[in-house]
C-alpha cells in the first residue's frame, strides 16, 4: 500500500488521509509545551523536530518519506535514519506545521511519534571505545616486542616501551574507563553495591601495580590485559545500549501519546495536558475514538458512548446533555465537549494504571536474578581480596599481586556482561516474532507458567469480523453484483465491519468495481458511489430512507433502497487454535475468564475443545482480580481491556494482545505487536531457550570464578595470567550469551 | 639501533593523526547512521518534475 499511495500523491498534491478508527491526529505536535520535549530551536529560527517512524522496512520507505515531504514542502529538510527508525525534520519556525507533515507521512502508511530521547546519542560511547581500542592496539604492539624477543629484556628500549605503555594506559584509564569509577563512586556514596566496583578496583590496582613496577624497572606489568578488559567491557555495554534503545523506540511508537487530553479554555482554544493533571471543572474535548479520561458531565447536546473498555463487552449507549460519563468510556460518534467532575489523579482510570504499574514492579521476586548473584559475588570477591591483602600486609608486593589476581580473575563481568546480552538477544528474537518483552521478569517467568487465563472478547475472539449474508433483495442485484461492490471497500477503511464484508466478497472470487466519493460517518456507516448508484452500508436508519420494518446493524442500500443485510459473527483470533494446542502440548492449563454471557463462552469452549469447567462467564473486573489472586501456581493473564488490567497486574505474568487498551498495555509484561496469538507459543520457546542460555553461562561463570578465586587466593596465579584469562572468560561468556537459538 | 627513536616518533605522529581523524568523524556525526547512506546510492536523487 505504501508505494501505491506515493504515486497517487504525485498526481494529487493534496492527499486525503483515510478515515478510519486507526487514523491518528497529530495536532498536539504543534503545541509549544509538547514541542519542547522533542524539538530543538537554533539561533536562526530553525526548528528541528525529532520523530520516530513506524513501518520503515527498507530504503524505499525512507525514500518515499523524504521525497513526499520535499515535494509538498520544498523548503523543509528531512533526514530519515533507517537503521534506528527515526528521523529529523528541519523547518523554519512558524512557516509550516509539524502536524501537517506527520499527517502526510501517516497517510502514506508511516505513522510517526515524538522522539523524546533524541538527546541520547552514542557519540560518547563510540569515542570511548575508539580511544580504548587505540590504546590497546598500541600497547599490544609494544608488549608483543617484549614477549617475542628475550634480547630486549633489560635493554634501554625495554624500559622505554614500558614507559610508552604507561602513558597510553594512563590515557585509557583517565578517559574511557571513567564511567566505571563514576558508577562505583555513586554506588558507594549511596551505600549500594555495583558491578563496577570490583572492575574499577581491579583497573586501578593493576594500573598502580604496573606503574610501580615500570618506575622501579622490575617485576611484571600487564597494561595490555588491563586495556583489553576495559575495551571489551565498553563493547559489551555499547551492544547492550543499542538493544535497549531499540526497545524504547518500539514502545514509544506502540503506545503513542495516549496520555494527553485536549483542554478547552474560555475562548474554546485547545491546549494539551497530561490526563492525570486534569482538574475538576476543566472542559475537555473528546474526539471520536478517544477515551474519556475522568468522570465527567456531557456539555454537548448528545453523544454515543461505548463502555467496552470498562466492561470488556461491547455496550453502546446514547447520552444527552448534562448526563454523566464514567472514566474509561470510549467516544464513538462525533467530537464532544465534557466537563471534568474529578481530579485526573483520582480518576478510576489513573488509579487502575497506577496500581498496575506498582504491582508490575513488585512481581517476580521469587526468582533469583542475575543482578543479585552478581552483587553477592561482588561483595564476596571484595572481602576475599581484602583478607588476602591484609594477610600478606607487610609484604606489599605479594599482597598487591595476589589481591589484584583475585580481583581480576573473579571479575563478576562474566555475570554482569552475560545476563544483559542474553536479555538483549531474547528481546531481539522476540521482536522478530512480533513480541515486545517489556520487563526482564517476563523473560524469566514465562517458562515457569503453569496456568494461562484468557479474556474472551477481543483476546481469543474478534468481535463481529465474520459476515454472513442474511437476506438479499435480488431485484436490485444478485450475490455476485454485491460481491463485486464489496470487493473494493477494504482499501478505503480499517473498520472491522468493512473488513468482514470485504472478506465475505473475497470468497466469491470476482473483480472489484471501482468506487468513488468514499465517506465514513463515525458510528453510522459508510457511503460511496459506484457509477451512478449511491451505495450505503451501516445502520438501518442511516442506509435506508424508509427504515421502518428493517432491522439489523449491517444493512446495504442502493439509492436509499434496502438491498441486503448481513449478520456479523464473532470469529476466533488468528492463531488462537494453534496456541491452545501448543499450550496443551506443553501441559499448561488454559482457562477463560469472560465478562460475556454464558452461552457464548460455552460455544467458544466447545470450539476450542476445552474442558467446560475451565471457563467462567459474567465476570466483573474485580472477580477476575480475585480469581487471579487465589491462584497458588505461577499463572499468566492474557487480556485486552481496562477490565482485564487489574487482573493482569495481579498475575505473575501478563500479556496484552495487539490493539489492547492503554491500561492493559501499561500493566503488561509482554505486548503482542500483531494479532497472531500463536506468537505467545513462540514467546515460550524463546524464553525457555533464554533460560537455558542463562543457566549455561551461569554454570560457566560460576565454575570459572570458583577455580579462579581459589588459585588467586593461594598464590598459584600471577596477575598477568589472571589478566589474560579474564578477557578470555569475558569473550567465552559473550559467545555463550549471544549465540543461542530459540528451538 | 638509535633509528628506533625516530621510527617510534613517526609511528606516534601517524597513530595520533588517525586517532584525531577518528574523533573528528565521530564528532561530525559520521557514525550516527551507517545503513541509510549506504543504500541511498541505489536510488535516484531527482524527483520527476511534471
Amino acid at each position: 500500500m505504501h508505494l501505491d499511495d506515493y504515486y497517487k500523491l504525485l498526481k494529487d498534491k493534496k492527499p486525503q488521509s483515510q478515515l478510519s478508527k486507526k487514523n491518528r491526529l497529530y495536532d498536539y505536535l504543534d503545541h509549544e509545551s509538547i514541542q519542547s520535549s522533542f524539538c530543538q530551536e537554533d539561533e536562526t529560527g530553525n526548528l528541528t523536530a525529532h520523530l520516530y517512524f513506524s513501518n520503515l522496512e527498507c530504503y524505499a520507505c525512507t525514500w518515499v518519506c523524504e521525497k513526499a515531504i520535499k515535494k509538498r514542502f520544498p523548503d523543509v529538510k528531512i533526514q530519515v535514519n533507517l537503521a534506528e527508525n527515526k528521523g529529523k525534520i528541519i523547518i523554519q519556525k512558524g512557516q509550516h506545521k509539524i502536524s501537517e507533515m506527520a499527517q502526510l507521512l501517516d497517510s502514506l502508511g508511516y505513522p510517526v511519534s515524538a522522539n523524546k530521547n533524541f538527546k541520547d546519542t552514542r557519540q560518547g560511547q563510540i569515542l570511548n571505545m575508539g580511544l580504548a581500542f587505540f590504546c590497546l592496539m598500541n600497547v599490544m604492539l609494544l608488549s608483543s616486542a617484549e614477549y617475542l624477543s628475550s634480547d630486549l629484556i633489560g635493554s634501554k628500549f625495554y624500559h622505554l616501551f614500558r614507559y610508552i605503555s604507561l602513558g597510553l594506559a594512563t590515557l585509557a584509564i583517565a578517559i574511557p574507563a571513567q564511567g566505571f569509577y563514576k558508577n562505583s563512586w555513586r554506588a558507594i556514596r549511596t551505600g549500594g553495591i555495583h558491578l563496577d566496583i570490583p572492575i574499577a578496583l581491579a583497573i586501578i590496582f593493576s594500573y598502580a601495580f604496573s606503574a610501580y613496577n615500570t618506575i622501579l624497572k622490575e617485576g611484571p606489568v600487564f597494561f595490555d590485559s588491563m586495556l583489553a578488559v576495559i575495551f571489551l567491557l565498553l563493547v559489551g555495554r555499547y551492544i547492550q545500549s543499542l538493544a535497549l534503545a531499540h526497545h524504547q523506540r518500539k514502545f514509544a511508537t506502540e503506545s503513542q501519546d495516549s496520555h494527553l487530553v485536549r483542554i478547552l479554555d474560555d475562548n474554546d482554544k485547545e491546549t494539551f495536558k497530561e490526563y492525570r493533571l486534569v482538574n475538576p471543572g476543566d472542559r475537555l474535548r473528546i474526539l471520536p475514538g478517544d477515551i474519556v479520561p475522568v468522570r465527567s458531565r456531557l456539555e454537548s447536546s448528545d453523544a454515543t458512548i461505548n463502555w467496552e473498555l470498562i466492561t470488556g463487552e461491547e455496550k453502546v449507549t446514547s447520552l444527552k446533555k448534562g448526563e454523566s460519563i464514567p472514566a474509561g468510556s470510549y467516544n464513538c460518534n462525533v467530537a464532544i465537549t465534557v466537563e471534568s467532575l474529578e481530579l485526573g489523579s483520582q480518576s478510576e482510570l489513573y488509579i487502575i494504571e497506577e496500581s498496575s504499574s506498582q504491582l508490575l514492579e513488585q512481581k517476580g521476586q521469587v526468582l533469583v536474578s542475575s543482578d543479585r548473584i552478581a552483587k553477592f559475588l561482588v561483595s564476596f570477591v571484595l572481602i576475599v581480596s581484602a583478607i588476602i591483602f591484609f594477610a600478606h600486609a607487610p609484604n606489599w608486593e605479594i599482597a598487591i599481586s595476589r589481591s589484584v589476581a583475585t580481583l581480576l580473575i573473579a571479575c563478576p563481568c562474566a555475570f554482569g556482561l552475560g545476563a544483559p546480552l542474553i536479555i538483549s538477544r531474547a528481546l531481539q528474537l522476540g521482536l522478530n516474532e512480533g513480541l515486545l518483552f517489556r520487563t526482564q521478569k517476563a523473560i524469566e517467568t514465562l517458562p515457569l507458567v503453569k496456568e494461562f487465563f484468557f479474556d474472551k472478547t477481543g483476546t481469543l475472539t474478534v468481535p463481529g469480523n465474520k459476515a454472513i449474508l442474511d437476506d438479499i433483495d435480488t431485484e436490485l442485484g444478485n450475490k455476485t453484483d454485491l460481491a463485486k461492490i464489496l470487493a473494493g471497500i477494504a482499501q478505503h477503511s480499517n473498520h472491522h465491519v468493512i473488513k468482514a464484508l470485504s472478506n465475505w466478497s473475497g470468497d466469491h472470487d470476482c473483480e472489484a468495481f471501482s468506487l468513488s466519493q468514499f465517506r465514513e460517518d463515525f458510528g453510522q456507516g459508510v457511503s460511496f458511489q459506484v457509477g451512478e448508484e449511491l451505495i450505503k452500508i451501516g445502520r438501518a436508519d442511516f442506509a435506508v430512507a424508509n427504515y421502518s420494518g428493517v432491522s439489523g446493524n449491517t444493512i446495504i442500500s442502493k439509492n436509499h433502497k434496502y438491498w441486503a443485510s448481513f449478520q456479523l459473527k464473532e470469529s476466533l483470533q488468528k492463531g488462537c487454535t494453534s496456541l491452545i494446542e501448543d499450550l496443551q502440548a506443553r501441559k499448561a492449563g488454559v482457562q477463560i475468564l469472560s465478562g460475556d454471557k454464558g452461552d457464548r463462552v460455552d460455544m467458544l469452549v466447545s470450539r476450542l475443545n476445552l474442558d467446560p469447567k475451565t471457563s467462567i462467564s459474567g465476570m466483573k473486573p474485580h472477580d477476575k482480580l480475585n480469581t487471579l489472586q487465589q491462584q497458588k501456581t505461577v499463572c499468566a493473564m492474557i487480556g485486552n481491556g481496562i477490565n482485564d488490567s487489574m487482573a493482569m497486574a495481579a498475575s505473575q505474568l501478563s500479556i496484552a494482545v495487539h490493539e489492547a487498551s492503554h491500561q492493559a498495555k501499561a500493566s503488561s509484561d509482554i505486548l503482542l505487536l500483531n494479532e497472531d496469538l500463536s506468537s505467545i507459543g513462540k514467546a515460550m520457546t524463546i524464553t525457555t531457550a533464554c533460560r537455558k542460555a542463562f543457566k549455561r553461562s551461569f554454570r560457566f561463570a560460576f565454575a570459572f570464578n570458583l577455580i579462579g578465586i581459589s588459585l588467586g587466593a593461594s598464590g598459584y596465579l600471577s596477575p598477568v595470567v589472571a589478566a589474560i584469562f579474564m578477557p578470555i572468560s569475558s569473550i567465552t561468556v559473550l559467545y555463550l550469551a549471544s549465540h543461542w537459538e530459540a528451538k | 639501533m638509535e633509528v628506533l627513536y625516530i621510527l617510534i616518533l613517526i609511528s606516534f605522529i601517524l597513530a595520533f593523526a588517525s586517532l584525531g581523524g577518528f574523533i573528528w568523524a565521530v564528532r561530525s556525526g559520521q557514525f550516527e547512521d551507517l545503513k541509510t547512506p549506504a543504500e541511498s546510492i541505489l536510488f535516484e536523487d531527482n524527483t520527476t518534475e511534471e
